[in-house]
Order: C-alpha cells, then sequence, then structure tokens
C-alpha cells in the first residue's frame, strides 16, 4: 500500500469513530428495563422474569414497530416501578420480527430456544405471527399479539391470542358501506402479506355476496413504481380503489402515484395507513373523504389518557398509532397480571390469556374468546382535513 | 389511445432509471471489466445528501443536489482509492473485485440505515407540475429523468469518441495491460471514471428521491434492472446501455398491463437469461 492509501485510511477510520461517536452521543438512552440500585433491594434481588417481544424494528413497517416497542417499554417500566410481578422485575427482550414470515421465525426460534422465554408479545405484522405460531407451540411459549389482525389467525393455536381484533370486521365493516352506497365495482392494489391478503379476503367475502365485484393486482413489498398496475385498474373504472397496504409508507407510495395519473376516485385505505396520524396529515389533500374501518379509542379512558401523556413526557412526541398503542400497552399489563396468576408456563400462561373476561384496560374492557381473538370490532371512519374522524349520518 | 400512450411514458421513465444504472455500469465496466454491485449503495447517498441539507440544514434544494452528487462522487473515487485499486495491485480477479463489491454495497446501506433509519423518508416537493401528453400523465421529475437519462447517456457517448479522457478509456477496455504499456495512467482514469460513474449514480438517487421518496434499499432493484439492461444493450458500451434499458422498461410495463403485476419481474429476468443464453453480446452489432 502506497503512503498516500495509507493515509487515507487513516483518515478514514478517524472520521468513522469520530461520526459513531457523535452519533452515539445524540440518540436519546433508551428505556432501562431493569430496576435501579435502590428498587433492586426492595425486589429482594429476585431474577427478572424475562418476556419476549417481537416486532418489525427495521424495513418500512418500522415506523410502528419502533413506537409499539417505546410504549412496551414505558409500560414494563411501570409495571417494574410498581413491584414488577411478585416483586421481580420483567425484562424485555426485545427482536427484530421485519415484518416477514422469514425473519419472524428466526426472531421467534431465538426468543423461544436461546432466551428462553415463556411468553412473548409479538408478532406485530399478520406475517409475523402467522409464521410464529408453530414455533410457540413447539416450544410450548404463549404468543401474545398486540396488533396482527389477520383472520387466518383465529382459531390458530391454543398458544396464540391477540387482544386486537380480527379484520373480518374490518372487511365487512367496508364491504357494507360499500354496498350501501351502491358501489358495484371496487379495485384493489394488495401489498402481498398476511395482513392486506386478510383484509380482501374479508371484504370481498361480504362485497361479492352482496352482487359486488373485486378487480385486484397484488405487488411485492419492494414495489416502487405502480403506474402500470393503476393505469390497468384505472382502465377497468371502477367505483373505488382499495390502496390496501401493510405500511403507511408503501399506502403513500401507491397514493402518489394515484394523484400523478390524476385519478379522482374514491379511496379505501388499511387501518394501519389509517392510524398513522402524520401520513394522513401530509397527505390531507389527497385523503379527503377517503374511507377506513379502524379499531376505535375512547379518549375519555383513564388509562389511554395516561398512555397519551406518559408517552408525551417520556419521548417528546404526540402518541402514535393510537388503536395500536392501547393494545400494545394493556398487553404487557396483561401479561404481567397472567404471569403473577400463573408463573412462567407457557401452557398456562396462553390458557389464562385466553380466558380474560372484561379485563379493564387502555383499549376498553377486553374480553378474549375461545378461539384467540379479542372480542369486538371496527368502526367505520372517514378523512376529513386531514383527521380521521367517525363516519356521521 | 391514452392508455398506449400511459403505458409508451410509463416504459420511458422506468427505461431511463434503468439506463442511468446501465451507463454508470457500463463505464466502470468497460474500463476495468468490474462487475461492481456496490452501484446499489451509491444510488441513495444522493438522495440522502439532499434530505439531510434540506430537512437538518435548512439550506436549499438546488444546493443540496449538487452537494449530493458531488458527495456520491467522491464515495465512488473513496471506495477505487481504498479497495479496488488495492484489490487491482495485487492482481485480483473479476470475481473478487464483484464479492468486494458486494460487501461495498452491503456496508453503505447498512450505514445509510443507520444514519437515517431504515424508515421510508421523502424529500420536500420537487414541483408541483403535471404535464399531459397525448392523454398521458407525466410530472416535472419523471421529465428530468426522461432528459437526464438522454443526454447522460448521449453525452457520455461522445466523450468517450471525442476526447482525449475517452480515447484511454476505450484503450483501457480493449486492453488493460498494453495500456498501462503505451504510457496511459490507469490508475488516474480509473479515478476519474469512477467519480463520474458513482456521480451518475447520486444524480439518479436525487432523481429517485424526489419521484418514489427514500429508504436505505432503494438502490437494490434499479441496480439489478439496469444491470440487466446494460447486458440486454451490450455489456460495457455506453452507447448501447440506453436502447437495451428502454426494451428492458418497456417489457416490463407492457407485460405488467396485459397480465398482472406479478409478471414483470419474472419476465425481465427471463429477457436476462435468454440473452445470456442466446445473445451474450447483446442487441446491437458492436
Amino acid at each position: 500500500m502506497t503512503k498516500e492509501t495509507k493515509v487515507l485510511w487513516v483518515v478514514v477510520v478517524v472520521a468513522a469513530v469520530a461520526l459513531l461517536g457523535w452519533y452515539a452521543s445524540t440518540q436519546k438512552k433508551s428505556a432501562s428495563v431493569t430496576p435501579p440500585v435502590g428498587q433492586e433491594q426492595q425486589v429482594e434481588e429476585k431474577t427478572p422474569i424475562k418476556v419476549g417481544f417481537m416486532h418489525p424494528l427495521t424495513g418500512d413497517a418500522a415506523s410502528y414497530g419502533e413506537a409499539m416497542r417505546n410504549i412496551a417499554q414505558l409500560a414494563v417500566e411501570e409495571v417494574n416501578g410498581a413491584g414488577g410481578v411478585n416483586g421481580r422485575p420483567i425484562e424485555l427482550v426485545i427482536e427484530d420480527g421485519k415484518c416477514n414470515g422469514k425473519d419472524a421465525a428466526n426472531a421467534m426460534q431465538k426468543l423461544v430456544n436461546v432466551d428462553q422465554v415463556k411468553v412473548v408479545i409479538g408478532g406485530f405484522c399478520s406475517s409475523e405471527s402467522l409464521a410464529a405460531v408453530p414455533i410457540a407451540e413447539a416450544g410450548k411459549v404463549a404468543l401474545f399479539s398486540p396488533g396482527s389482525s389477520s383472520p387466518d389467525l383465529t382459531g390458530k393455536s391454543m398458544y396464540f391470542m391477540r387482544d386486537y381484533p380480527s379484520d373480518a370486521s374490518q372487511g365487512s365493516v367496508l364491504a357494507d358501506e360499500s354496498l350501501k352506497k351502491g358501489w358495484k365495482k371496487v379495485a384493489f392494489v394488495q401489498e402481498q402479506l398476511d395482513y392486506p391478503a386478510g383484509i380482501l379476503k374479508a371484504f370481498s367475502a361480504k362485497f361479492e355476496q352482496g352482487g359486488g365485484t373485486i378487480i385486484k393486482e397484488e405487488f411485492p413489498t419492494t414495489t416502487t413504481d405502480f403506474r402500470s398496475i393503476l393505469l390497468k385498474l384505472k382502465a377497468a373504472k371502477p367505483d373505488a380503489l382499495f390502496i390496501d397496504s401493510q405500511t403507511p409508507a408503501s399506502g403513500e407510495r401507491v397514493l402518489k402515484q394515484v394523484r400523478e395519473l390524476k385519478w379522482t376516485i374514491q379511496l379505501f385505505i388499511s387501518d394501519a395507513f389509517a392510524g398513522d396520524a402524520k401520513t394522513v396529515e401530509a397527505n390531507k389533500v389527497a385523503l379527503e373523504g377517503t374511507l377506513a374501518a379502524e379499531f376505535g379509542v375512547d379518549e375519555n379512558n383513564v388509562k389511554f389518557q395516561h398512555l397519551a401523556s406518559a408517552y408525551k413526557e417520556k419521548y417528546g412526541a404526540d402518541l402514535p398509532f393510537q388503536s395500536y398503542a392501547q393494545t400494545e400497552y394493556d398487553a404487557v399489563y396483561m401479561t404481567r397480571d397472567a404471569l403473577a396468576a400463573v408463573g412462567e408456563n407457557g401452557e398456562m400462561l396462553s390458557t389464562w390469556l385466553r380466558s380474560v373476561s372484561a379485563w379493564e384496560g387502555a383499549s376498553g374492557s377486553v374480553t378474549i374468546g375461545s378461539d384467540g381473538d379479542r372480542v369486538g370490532g371496527h368502526t367505520l371512519k372517514v378523512i376529513k382535513d386531514g383527521k380521521v374522524t367517525i363516519m356521521t349520518e | 389511445m391514452e392508455i398506449i400512450a400511459q403505458i409508451i411514458i410509463n416504459s420511458l421513465i422506468a427505461g431511463s432509471v434503468y439506463a442511468l444504472v446501465a451507463l454508470s455500469f457500463n463505464l466502470m465496466y468497460a474500463t476495468g471489466k468490474f462487475f461492481n454491485l456496490a452501484i446499489g449503495g451509491l444510488i441513495p447517498i444522493g438522495g440522502y445528501v439532499v434530505f439531510y441539507i434540506t430537512k437538518h440544514a435548512g439550506l436549499p434544494i438546488g444546493f443540496g443536489i449538487i452537494v449530493g452528487i458531488i458527495v456520491t462522487g467522491l464515495v465512488g473515487l473513496l471506495l477505487d482509492r481504498l479497495i479496488y485499486a488495492q484489490l487491482r495491485k495485487r492482481h485480483a480477479s473479476s470475481l473478487t473485485l464483484l464479492i468486494a463489491s458486494l460487501g461495498v454495497f452491503t456496508a453503505l446501506q447498512a450505514l445509510l440505515a443507520m444514519f437515517f433509519s431504515s424508515s421510508y423518508q421523502t424529500l420536500p416537493p420537487f414541483s408541483e407540475t403535471n404535464y399531459v401528453v397525448f392523454g398521458a400523465h407525466i410530472t416535472a421529475i419523471q421529465v428530468c429523468i426522461l432528459v437526464s437519462a438522454v443526454v447522460l447517456s448521449f453525452g457520455m457517448h461522445l466523450v468517450l469518441r471525442k476526447t482525449a479522457f475517452g480515447t484511454a478509456v476505450r484503450a483501457m477496455s480493449d486492453d488493460l495491460e498494453v495500456s498501462k504499456i503505451i504510457g496511459i495512467d490507469t490508475e488516474k482514469i480509473f479515478g476519474i471514471v469512477f467519480f463520474i460513474a458513482a456521480a451518475i449514480l447520486g444524480y439518479l438517487g436525487v432523481l429517485l428521491g424526489f419521484d418514489i421518496g427514500l429508504d436505505p434499499l432503494m438502490g437494490f432493484l434499479p441496480m439489478v434492472a439496469g444491470i440487466v439492461g446494460a447486458i440486454v444493450g451490450g455489456m460495457g458500451v455506453v452507447l448501447f446501455g440506453y436502447p437495451g434499458a428502454i426494451v428492458e422498461g418497456a417489457l416490463h410495463n407492457t407485460i405488467i398491463y396485459t397480465y398482472s403485476a406479478a409478471w414483470g419481474s419474472p419476465v425481465t429476468f427471463v429477457l436476462l437469461i435468454v440473452f445470456l443464453l442466446f445473445r451474450p453480446r447483446g442487441l446491437f452489432k458492436r
């Protein structure tokens, strides 16, 4: 290597180290999940209980995965501050499911076999949960999802339960509205993942039963060029277009290109997109009058209000993805209650969680049915002036 | 009629993106027989620099664009000096260089994700203007993409024909050892080529950032498509990159429209295989 090259390498390495140091110093310290020293003595030096956490922390879905992680860490801190589980603190073991089956399966394998947790809060994306269920069963670990809504998960396994309702209701609420409005043909641009596919299935079941027709185009997550797909759907002259995306990011990309084609049409969006207040606000002109169905939020719920203000205080931002935030928060507390009641046994935890009835949480009164699903449903919403509001008619 | 016009416009837009990648790829392949996979990591840099400059430093977009292009060019040059030049000195095979470039791609993309998060980001809007051509819609930034691809591809071809630098590149492309013997400073030429090739990619990243948005993996698909386009046109020949890319873009969009979105990518790869098997020299006579 010449001297010139050696000098260049030294400069690059020094610059890299400096950049990393600067980067590290600008990062907010993430929530410390083990209690401080004083509290540890209070807890009589009991070993922490490891609870798995599997959500999408990278990729398009990271926008909600990271927010959910923040909420879970906030909840765990509160739980530990109040004495943990019978005096033992909860320790979250965090893994990245990347919103797809393959990576979620890897993450779940690690949690079950390496970390030996007995309960996992996750997956978040339906694709993650569907892939993780067989691993949960094999390892006798409870898999408790705060956000997976695919109808395919209903009754999937005695080890799976969710405090978020199935999209069977999202699909049927929107299909009912379409039939009411007299729409005959609805076009779907659907991302190729389980959650969007579930919404399409639920919608088309109801809609086709009522005499409507569906045309659809599927796209892999990595797609950025929707122009020809949209052109094709536009040429079929549908009454409405459903932007059935897994994430706000991919929904936004489609939406932008719908606008570029100067296609004015009634829109539907998935609740993952509608739940992102920031992106909805940023696209308010394009989304005016758009319909969606969300799992409702009760702003008068005391625990919900507490969550919103605690989040704002700790993270300096408004509570994001509110309908999922409330179930995420409740999931941590329900897990704590389950652990306190039956201890670290995956089978017993699953049974306990699946028999939850009228448990009062930030998301309201939670009852989980014998099929593992949260009892309850989605409400029809319309976007007006950048805000998602309940449809009043 | 307007549907056909829109399919043509869509094909041209997609083809132009691939053409810019093909141009960059051909330049690097022509000089050093180097199959550079770092292309995928260089593309986003241009877009992210504009993002940083406009959103964090609050400076004007135009300034951000120029800095973005230059920074990406410099990164390309740096990578050559630090990594590829060293490998060339040790007479590394093309395969070694390819693997090294794959490592560079992974590292670049990971660094971008670290600094900017792997979430999708958007740039401030470039322009609200939307044009209508024979009933088809096209935005201002897409027009930029179309024009840039043509101007840069044919401009680069002229540079290669008419300038001393261009002659040196063509000489190195014919035979690297003999070029050294007759006195061409091959290392200097490599440096200039890598700077220009990377700058073109940075510029593409800026254009894509305005058109579609940013994410660290955004360079991967254009890179693969661009390399296919270069192979279809004729690997290593700058002039053929543009037509090869347009053919690929047209095929991709026509298939999507006629059949379904899912068929677009498989058909593109069937195209690649067909060319590699039956016409590896590319569409055109050299």
